[in-house]
């Protein structure tokens, strides 16, 4: 993992999971599958308390429907196999996410992992180059797979 | 036999393999328990040949998916 990037908030041990570390974890060809498992795979390794917010579920579940159509894999279930818990944004996540309106360059899918992060005080998980370019730019605490 | 609006509502799928626990003696109640944590994963780690014989990268399209989102939400803000 790379080292925390930021001005504190997402140190501790909790970490919200962007769409794309999910499905990093189902490709072994994938770059970033080795990390995706030490971070989600229980076992020594195991730290942190881990989220991923609806929106970015449902990504995983659109870019995911022919991978769990053919092979049978609940991701939904799969991600609770590995003890994520699923974010439901409120007012104040929706509120965060607004604002982070103010961040040019990600979209509002970006949005919603980011302001998942920001409201839980976690560290960010993310493949995405521009959304971890992001949230470093502007203090979140994030790691590129 | 599990009637298939329930079969929908719970996602089983054909031929998913079941655990059939019954309830306190006297009571008529039965427990399915579907695929335990260990089989999810042992099914995702057999799966992985699926990306050798389908070509698809779901992370790549994943990021096209959020460069097009972009693109038009950035798109949308221009006056």
């Amino acid at each position: 993992m790379r080292a925390a990037v930021g001005r504190g908030s997402g140190s501790g041990t909790a970490g919200v999971l962007d769409a794309g570390v999910a499905l990093a974890r189902l490709d072994p060809a994938r770059r970033g599958h080795r990390r995706a498992i030490a971070l989600l795979d229980p076992g020594p390794a195991r730290r942190a308390v881990l989220h991923m917010s609806t929106v970015n579920l449902a990504e995983v579940l659109q870019h995911g429907r022919a991978y769990s159509r053919d092979t049978g894999v609940d991701l939904v279930a799969l991600l609770e196999s590995f003890a994520v818990s699923v974010h439901a944004p409120d007012v104040e996540v929706a509120r965060r996410v607004a604002a982070l309106a103010a961040w040019p360059e990600v979209s509002l899918a970006d949005r919603f992992a980011a302001a998942t992060a920001e409201h839980l005080r976690a560290r960010l998980y993310t493949t995405d180059g521009v959304l971890a370019t992001a949230a470093r730019r502007h203090g979140l605490a994030c790691t590129l797979l | 036999m599990i009637p298939a609006a329930i079969r929908r509502r719970l996602r089983l799928t054909t031929g998913e393999a079941l655990l059939v626990e019954t309830g306190p003696p006297g009571e008529r109640v039965i427990i399915l328990r579907g695929q335990s944590r260990d089989e999810v994963r042992d099914r995702m780690t057999r799966a992985y040949s699926w990306f050798e014989q389908t070509g698809r990268d779901l992370v790549e399209e994943l990021h096209e998916s959020r460069r097009r989102a972009r693109k038009r939400e950035r798109d949308g803000r221009r006056p």
